[in-house]
């Protein structure tokens, strides 16, 4: 049986300090992977000239949990992707996977979908994946079948002799993401896999991406659209300026977070609400207002700064967003 | 998943792709379609093919039998004579006809052969050797003589060699034209065969699928398997060419004038095609991969295609004439141009087979180096995506 465990929390805090859970609510375990497969970046350090790509960059993916890699452009995400197949040489740090220093013979264990897609134009669809799978090291028959069946899934199978260059844009993603997975990967590694997909394509994707990761692979995938990562992610991590200042799982760093969301709606003055110490204006648009408030604040010292007379439509008081998370990580 | 296997797949994903794309089948057809008027055109134009005609006349049948007997004799000739007879009444007349040159020869009975003085010079060597085997017919015939007399007739027991003094100047010029017509197929095979390298390296790049390649296989797997592949296709294609134009000339011409068309020139076209598409793919390769589109490969690829002009038109101005000028020594030792310069150095008898073993080891050594260079130049250069990369920031950021 996979025992699930949370990962450690907030950078800076000892790992290791919390409880996690596992699919049967009654069996508790500290964390410890150390008897799992994972994916290891260890310590990643990257500089092009002046500019400091990675900076210490750690993060793990295990097998069955997809984790969410955000950062602003230019964070490093794309660095530390491409790190991971080898496709930077790294000034520092390393890339483990299963506790070893991930080889060639491994990588063609794993699924790699780049920022800027690419396959060839002029191929054939079928042909060019089929062609991948067997660089992947499936043989030629497996190649054609698994092939076959992954176009099949994605409606391609009508298209499977037309080039590339001639399916539409979103039909070309679904042929880059089949090329993909063709291998049946133990890791897929996806750069901004959601970015051109209509909200159809998006759902796909995401059908897809839960499949594999219940199927055992472990997922790994960039993306801006938070909502998204919110819904789909077992685990997060936030990486700013080469290094990955927040991850663990969605709800854990919702809990720990040292602040809470408060959405007011009044057609009154709250300024006592925002004038209130370490409270942060998220957003303030006519009587709609959003705080960030210190989760210390104690809920009825903010209810006593309602006004009394003013009707207020909307009192809510939760836990941040993805969102809040990902601005207080990065933010200024 | 071994290196070979990954190699081979990628060549024959060249070989596949490539080899039954559009442009390579036209590639066939035009050099097909060229090869065949380059033989056929001259020979529509020029008269050559008319048939020599003997005019005979014939007096008595015994005559008309021994031309029946040269008839035979003339089908077994590779020339194309043909014969005209002519009833005469008698010798009187035949004399009459041959001195007023209404005819070329006259045969009088089985026993006289009348020539004049534009006879031409088979005629009388036909008709004596048709004269003979029909003599030698009866015999046998009477019972007198057995079949093989008549098979010894046919046969030529003599090896006939023509001692005909060839003039210095006229073999250089000979060779010259040789040698200039092998340098100008081979550059311009070498010059296509690298181009489909530089245009493949810079669509994988430009096309980005180099990305998820590189993910999988080494750069250096993948540069070879695709050079590997181009260089099948295009040695098939030079490999054909050059042996259907030398067969051609062989066939056409008379072998014994052009003694320099033969299979050594043949062997060692196709082995300097393979060594010099060696050095110019591997260079190409890198220089693709820092152009940054498809339309920007020729220029980016200016650097080595000067050195291959360089190489060429040295070949055609200079080592034909002077094949052993210092300049042309020292080129063949030069590995980016040896391919242009030995080629045509060999046609004029020039260059040993040692020296040409010590150049080809020369440019495989230099080859070798050059891939380690362009691998990094390669590698540096095809992830860059704004702008043509320069070589030696491409050089230098190689990342892996």
């Amino acid at each position: 049986m996979e025992v699930w465990v949370n990962e450690s929390l907030v950078v800076g805090q000892t790992r290791g300090d919390r409880i996690g859970y596992a699919p049967s609510p009654v069996t508790l375990v500290t964390f410890d992977d150390s008897g799992l497969v994972v994916l290891v970046l260890e310590d990643l350090k990257k500089a092009y000239g002046e500019v400091v790509a990675l900076d210490g960059c750690r993060l793990r993916v295990r097998p069955g949990r997809i984790v969410g890699f955000l950062g602003p452009n230019g964070a490093g995400k794309t660095s530390a992707m491409r790190a991971v197949f080898g496709l930077l040489r790294l000034d520092g740090g390393q890339v483990l996977w299963d506790h070893v220093p991930v080889t060639r013979e491994q990588r063609l264990r794993f699924g790699y979908m780049p920022e800027v897609r690419g396959l060839y134009p002029r191929m054939k669809v079928r042909d060019q994946i089929v062609y991948l799978g067997r660089l992947h090291n499936l043989d030629k028959q497996a190649a054609l079948s698994v092939a076959d069946r992954w176009l099949a899934k994605v409606g391609l199978e009508d298209r499977a002799g037309a080039r590339l260059e001639e399916l539409s844009h979103g039909n070309q993603q679904r042929v880059q993401l089949v090329a993909a997975l063709v291998h049946n990967p133990e890791l897929l590694v996806l750069d901004e896999p959601f970015s051109g997909l209509d909200p159809l394509g998006v759902e796909e994707m995401a059908d897809i991406l839960r499949r594999r990761a219940a199927s055992g692979t472990a997922v790994l995938f960039s993306s801006h659209q938070l909502d998204l990562v919110e819904d789909l992610c077992d685990d997060v991590a936030i990486i700013n300026r080469g290094r990955v200042v927040l991850k663990g799982d969605v709800d854990s760093l919702k809990d720990r977070s040292r602040y809470r969301r408060l959405d007011v709606d009044t057609p009154a003055s709250i300024r006592t609400i925002s004038r209130m110490k370490g409270v942060r204006t998220v957003r303030s648009q006519g009587s709609r207002h959003a705080f960030l408030v210190p989760a210390e604040v104690d809920l009825e010292e903010l209810v006593a700064q309602l006004p009394e007379q003013a009707p207020v439509r909307e009192f809510s008081y939760r836990p941040p967003t993805l969102s809040d998370l990902f601005m207080e990580a990065v933010g200024p | 998943m071994s290196v070979l296997r990954t190699v081979a797949l990628v060549t024959l994903r060249e070989l596949r792709e490539r080899g039954l794309s559009k442009s390579y089948l036209i590639s066939w057809i035009v050099l097909v379609v060229l090869m065949a008027a380059g033989f056929t055109v001259p020979r529509l134009l020029s008269d050559g093919d008319e048939p020599t005609i003997y005019r005979m006349g014939t007096v008595g049948p015994e005559a008309e039998e021994t031309v029946e007997e040269a008839r035979a004799v003339v089908a077994g000739m590779a020339s194309s004579v043909q014969i005209e007879t002519e009833s005469l009444r008698d010798r009187e007349a035949a004399l009459r006809a041959v001195s007023n040159q209404e005819i070329d020869a006259a045969l009088v009975n089985s026993a006289e052969l009348v020539v004049g003085e534009s006879t031409q010079a088979g005629v009388q060597s036909l008709f004596q050797e048709a004269a003979a085997t029909h003599r030698v017919r009866e015999l046998i015939a009477a019972g007198e003589a057995s079949e093989r007399v008549l098979r010894l007739l046919a046969e030529t027991p003599l090896q006939v060699t023509e001692a005909v003094p060839e003039s210095g100047a006229e073999a250089r010029a000979r060779r010259l034209v040789i040698g200039q017509a092998a340098l100008v197929l081979l550059f311009m095979a070498i010059m296509m065969t690298g181009s489909w390298v530089l245009l493949g390296v810079t669509e994988e790049k430009t096309s980005r699928v180099v990305e998820v390649l590189l993910s999988t296989i080494r750069p250096w797997h993948l540069l070879a398997g695709k050079i590997v592949g181009v260089g099948i296709l295009g040695l098939l294609q030079f490999a054909v060419v050059i042996t259907g134009i030398l067969l051609g000339i062989r066939l056409l011409f008379d072998t014994g004038l052009i003694p320099e068309v033969n299979g050594a020139l043949l062997a060692t076209l196709l082995i300097w095609f393979v060594l010099g598409f060696m050095i110019y793919a591997v260079g190409y390769a890198a220089l693709g991969a820092v152009a940054a589109r498809p339309e920007d490969a020729q220029n980016a690829a200016f650097p080595m295609t000067l050195v291959s002009l360089i190489g060429y038109l040295v070949g055609i101005f200079h080592v034909g004439g002077n094949p052993d000028s210092p300049i042309s020594v020292i080129l063949s030792f030069v590995p980016p141009t040896a391919p242009f310069v030995i080629p045509v150095r060999a046609v004029s008898g020039a260059i040993s087979v040692w020296e040409q073993l010590g150049a080809a080891t020369l440019l495989v050594a230099f080859t070798a180096w050059l891939v380690g260079v362009a691998g990094r130049v390669y590698v540096g250069g095809v992830f860059k995506h704004q702008s043509r990369v320069k070589l030696r920031e491409a050089f230098r950021s190689a990342d892996f």
